[in-house]
């Protein structure tokens, strides 16, 4: 039923207001997120990325805490393996290589907060599965959504989305940094460029 | 008529038993499962009865599920719909979703106690180079990749000293072995991807309403999840696995053996007498002594096991003979259609039937073996109340038809020629040649069995194992460690720090142990909460932090960018460390596992266990502890397998004691050749039934030797029928022969049992009472002397 100030507009007025609603329902709905879709769009742009990738990258990676009057800033190199993992080696300013894999870090060092380790168990094995362009694995943690060259992952596991915000993967023609926002506010970035000839691993 | 007030009175008798049993055994049930309620306690000291039970305890409530599948996203989701199920169905304790959550409360439990925690490892990490090294050992662990530690962690921890404190305390413990994902602990695996779940039942595996349920779970998670999932392996373990398993398969093999038993008996009864009286006296007899047996037992000890069900089925065997002597008597023997005659013409044979099985019971309730306690206690009084009913009810039946001398004329006994062939046979041997003979029957047996018998005693051999469970076991060991070992190391004390430093000072010998991988694993409470001395020298190291110009504390916080603040806090901290005590982490209910291990005060002492796990190397964890007084190695499975041993050897001896006082009662009334002619059926056929072992490869255990106490009991019954009967020996031999069949149909079919000592007893039992069944006529050699000295028929 209308309301009674809708009926005491002019018939004419009437229609119009009815077909702007319409049109507004229609540009709404189309603009709503569609899980299969957003999840099609991630695979694509996940698959391109992957398609682009070397196989080593040099990475700067910055950690900005809150506490901390400047970021805690580390280098190195990281290497998609054939068996589906990743060496990461860091090489500045503390020497540390782990391995991960889809399951997390695999091997080396894991200095780590024991109420965060699930997570970060979690958070490793979803950076595996970004370098190997893994959807359905992200799928079951992640809910993704695309924008531009901007992939976002919103944890819907309820251990991960205690600590984390949101991953946002960035790049154009391939993957040049990842962000990790944590719930507190404190975020990591990582950024990523095909390695050099001299850092790439022999 | 004086029997009627006696009938009733065995009625009200039972009438008040079966409620009083009802109320004794509560709302949990009164049948138990756990083979284990059946041996006796091989413990002796409080303490060890302290931790065998408390050990037990935190073994046998333990399910593990495992779940292993080619794809993450299908083996998160199945062990999701388990977790939801298992919740649902309230079978388990809370803590079902504790995987990584419950990880966080411990390590939040842990962070004000993260000062005074330390290993000797990390005590002398941080003290090298005046605390040089454990800032280097900061800054790597800040700047290491994926250390995920918060703003806050890092002011209130800059050492990041608590976010190895679990896993450093932990030694090999499992936590830490594998990654937590999605709220599981999660591993790789052959097939893919895999999650380890250990659930926890509240309450015990062999309670038969919680083997009814997890039952029925499995089954319906299993159902709906099979379709969905094809791919996806669940894999269960743990004693419930066993306990629910065995429990369906015992109560398939009582319905079968009970019901084909007690179809066969009835069979016989109806084909023999032609009427429903004798039936009808049968099952009074039968039914009375059983319910009488269950109840009596359960009225004593609480409960019945099941396996004492099954044996005691057998009392259908026994109970009945009773009846079959008095009707065979009633119809066909010479005091037909008179009941009061009839009664008083087998009652002798009844009554030393009645005490030389009773003899042979009590003899079994003697040692302090709970199986056999719980058999004699359920046969003794089974036998008790059939022969009371005998007495009381049967001349109040009325006579069934045909019983009437008159109806009698020209009935033959069934299958006459047969037995009349079977008696004159035994008839035709010389007495003295029967006694010789079985006496070398007896010898070669015994020969043999010097020669070739190998008693197994090892009570793991008696019990029913499952191939399915023992297979996901074996994957669930390659994938989560090595089992619990049932050894232990039991630490006792004056009191609670002394506890805790006499682990900490075995702790070294076991982590080499460890480390050359001679011993699986271990796990003790000292190794979360260690002694007050360990944990002051914790403090003191830690305070070096924070000592010296400039300290390491505030070279740590101007090196990382910190605010100075975080030094004072660090500090402030410091000073208000405070010591972890045991008491306080099991207020907490965390860190369930190893709280368990701890028994508190037992008597005038402190005590713990140590868990182990396999394999175990007995001998150098031996010599280990010599060395150090107040812990000793506990092996109850090996004690109770001495035990087991020290109990078939005093079962052994019990009974040729008791043929050799059955000899001597018997000797006086039939003479040393009646005596022997009695004595000696029984004695080869119980020798035959263990030789019969021997041949087939079978085991022959301490349940055998119950087998042999039953073939004494009932073989006896057979030849005194025999030397007691009065004029018609073939009414007394019709008896027998009914007796026979219907003990053979009761234990015969015990020896399909799946339950090894269910079976190894049937197989005694069925082939020692064909032997006896045999050779009973032949103590009618032994008649003449009694005859002589004119003992006949007694009066009642």
């Amino acid at each position: 039923m209308l309301s009674r100030r809708a009926r005491l507009l002019p018939r004419g007025r009437r229609l119009r207001l009815a077909v702007l609603v319409g049109v507004c329902l229609a540009v709404t709905a189309v603009a709503l997120p569609r899980p299969v879709e957003a999840q099609h769009e991630a695979a694509a742009l996940l698959a391109r990325w992957v398609e682009a990738a070397p196989t080593s990258f040099d990475f700067v990676q910055e950690k900005h805490l809150s506490v901390l009057s400047r970021p805690i800033v580390s280098h190195g190199v990281i290497t998609r393996r054939a068996d589906q993992t990743l060496l990461w080696h860091q090489t500045d300013p503390i020497d540390a290589t782990i391995v991960i894999g889809p399951a997390g870090i695999e091997s080396g060092a894991g200095n780590a907060d024991t109420t965060l380790q699930g997570a970060i168990a979690s958070i490793a094995g979803a950076v595996v599965d970004i370098f190997f362009g893994r959807v359905d694995h992200l799928a079951t943690l992640f809910d993704a959504t695309v924008s531009d060259s901007r992939l976002v992952l919103t944890p819907k596991d309820d251990l991960l989305s205690r600590v984390m915000a949101r991953i946002e993967l960035d790049g154009a023609s391939g993957l040049s940094k990842i962000t990790l926002i944590e719930k507190s506010g404190d975020f990591t970035t990582i950024g990523l460029a095909p390695a050099s000839a001299a850092s790439a691993p022999k | 008529m004086r029997r009627l007030p006696a009938a009733i009175a065995l009625s009200v008798a039972l009438v008040v038993l079966v409620p009083a049993a009802v109320e004794r055994a509560g709302p949990g049930g009164a049948i138990d499962t756990d083979l284990r309620g059946l041996l006796p306690s091989a413990v002796q000291s409080p303490a060890e009865i302290a931790a065998t039970e408390r050990f037990q305890n935190v073994l046998q409530r333990r399910q593990f599920v495992l779940i292993e599948g080619p794809e993450r996203r299908e083996v998160d989701e199945v062990a999701l719909e388990v977790r939801r199920q298992a919740k649902q169905s309230q079978l388990y304790t809370d803590d079902l979703d504790e995987t990584t959550a419950g990880m966080a409360r411990a390590a939040k439990f842990l962070f004000p106690y993260r000062y005074s925690l330390l290993t000797a490892k990390q005590r002398a990490a941080i003290s090298r180079g005046e605390g040089r090294d454990a800032v280097q050992a900061a800054l790597a662990a800040i700047y290491a990749p994926f250390a995920t530690y918060s703003s806050d962690l890092l002011v209130r921890d800059p050492f990041l000293i608590s976010t190895r404190l679990l896993v450093a305390r932990a030694g090999n413990a499992p936590v830490g072995a594998m990654t937590a994902r999605n709220g599981f602990m999660t591993a790789k695996s052959a097939a893919g991807a895999a999650i380890l779940m250990v659930l926890r039942l509240k309450d015990s595996p062999f309670s038969a309403s919680t083997e009814t349920a997890i039952a029925a779970l499995t089954a319906r998670i299993d159902t709906s999840l099979a379709a969905k999932y094809p791919h996806v392996r669940v894999s269960r373990a743990g004693v419930i696995e066993h306990s629910y398993r065995a429990a369906a398969a015992v109560r398939k093999e009582v319905g079968v053996i009970g019901s084909l038993s007690i179809a066969g008996v009835l069979l016989l009864v109806i084909s023999t007498f032609r009427s429903l009286v004798p039936l009808l006296a049968s099952l009074i007899a039968v039914g009375a002594s059983v319910v009488g047996g269950i109840s009596a037992v359960i009225i004593v000890n609480g409960s019945i096991n099941m396996i004492s069900v099954v044996a005691g089925t057998s009392l259908i065997g026994i109970s009945v003979d009773y009846a079959f002597h008095y009707y065979a008597e009633l119809r066909y023997g010479s005091a037909a259609g008179d009941p009061a005659a009839a009664l008083s013409h087998i009652w002798p044979g009844i009554v030393l039937g009645f005490v030389t099985t009773l003899i042979a019971f009590v003899g079994m309730a003697l040692p302090p073996f709970p199986a056999l306690r719980e058999l004699a206690l359920f046969s003794g009084v089974g036998i008790g109340i059939a022969f009371l009913t005998v007495w009381t009810v049967f001349p109040l039946l009325p006579s069934a038809r045909g019983d009437s001398p008159s109806a009698r004329k020209g009935t033959t006994i069934p299958a006459s020629a047969l037995i009349g062939r079977w008696l004159a046979a035994a008839d035709r041997a010389d007495p003295r040649w029967v006694v010789c003979g079985l006496l070398v029957a007896a010898t070669a047996c015994a020969a043999l069995l010097v020669l070739f018998l190998r008693p197994v005693d090892d009570v793991r051999a008696l019990q029913p194992t499952n191939d399915d469970v023992t297979a996901a076991e074996r994957r669930l060991s390659a994938f989560a460690g090595s089992p619990l070992a049932s050894q232990y190391l039991l630490v006792e004390g004056g009191g609670t720090d002394q506890v805790l430093e006499r682990e900490e000072a075995l702790m070294p010998t076991l982590r080499n142990l460890a480390a050359q991988g001679s011993l699986g694993g271990y796990a003790a409470l000292s190794q979360l909460v260690p002694s007050q001395a360990s944990q002051r020298a914790s403090l003191i190291a830690v305070s070096g932090l924070a000592s010296g110009d400039p300290a390491p504390i505030d070279q740590l916080v101007a090196a990382v960018g910190l605010d100075p603040a975080a030094g004072r806090t660090f500090r402030a901290d410091l000073k208000g460390a405070q010591l972890l005590r045991p008491s306080t982490v099991i207020a907490s209910g965390l860190f369930s596992d190893l709280t368990e291990l701890w028994l508190g005060r037992v008597g005038d002492h402190v005590a713990s266990v140590i868990a182990l796990r396999d394999p175990v190397p007995v001998a150098a964890l031996k010599a280990a502890v010599t060395n150090l007084g107040g812990i000793r190695f506990v092996d109850p499975v090996s004690s109770v397998d001495t035990l087991i041993q020290h109990y078939r050897s005093f079962v052994e001896w019990m009974i040729a004691g008791a043929y050799l006082a059955i000899l001597g009662l018997l000797a006086l009334r039939y003479g040393p050749r009646g005596a022997i002619l009695a004595v000696m059926p029984p004695v080869v056929a119980g020798l035959g039934g263990v030789v019969a072992l021997v041949l087939t490869g079978q085991i022959y255990s301490v349940f055998a030797t119950v087998g042999l106490i039953l073939v004494l009991g009932i073989g006896i019954d057979y030849t005194l029928f025999f030397l007691e009967g009065p004029g018609d020996p073939q009414a007394t031999a019709l008896a027998v022969v009914m007796s026979a069949a219907s003990t053979l149909l009761a234990f015969g079919l015990l020896a399909f049992s799946t339950t090894p000592a269910v079976h190894t007893f049937g197989v005694t039992i069925c082939v020692g009472m064909t032997i006896a069944f045999l050779l009973s006529p032949l103590a009618r050699g032994g008649r003449s002397r009694h005859d002589e000295s004119g003992h006949s028929a007694h009066g009642l």
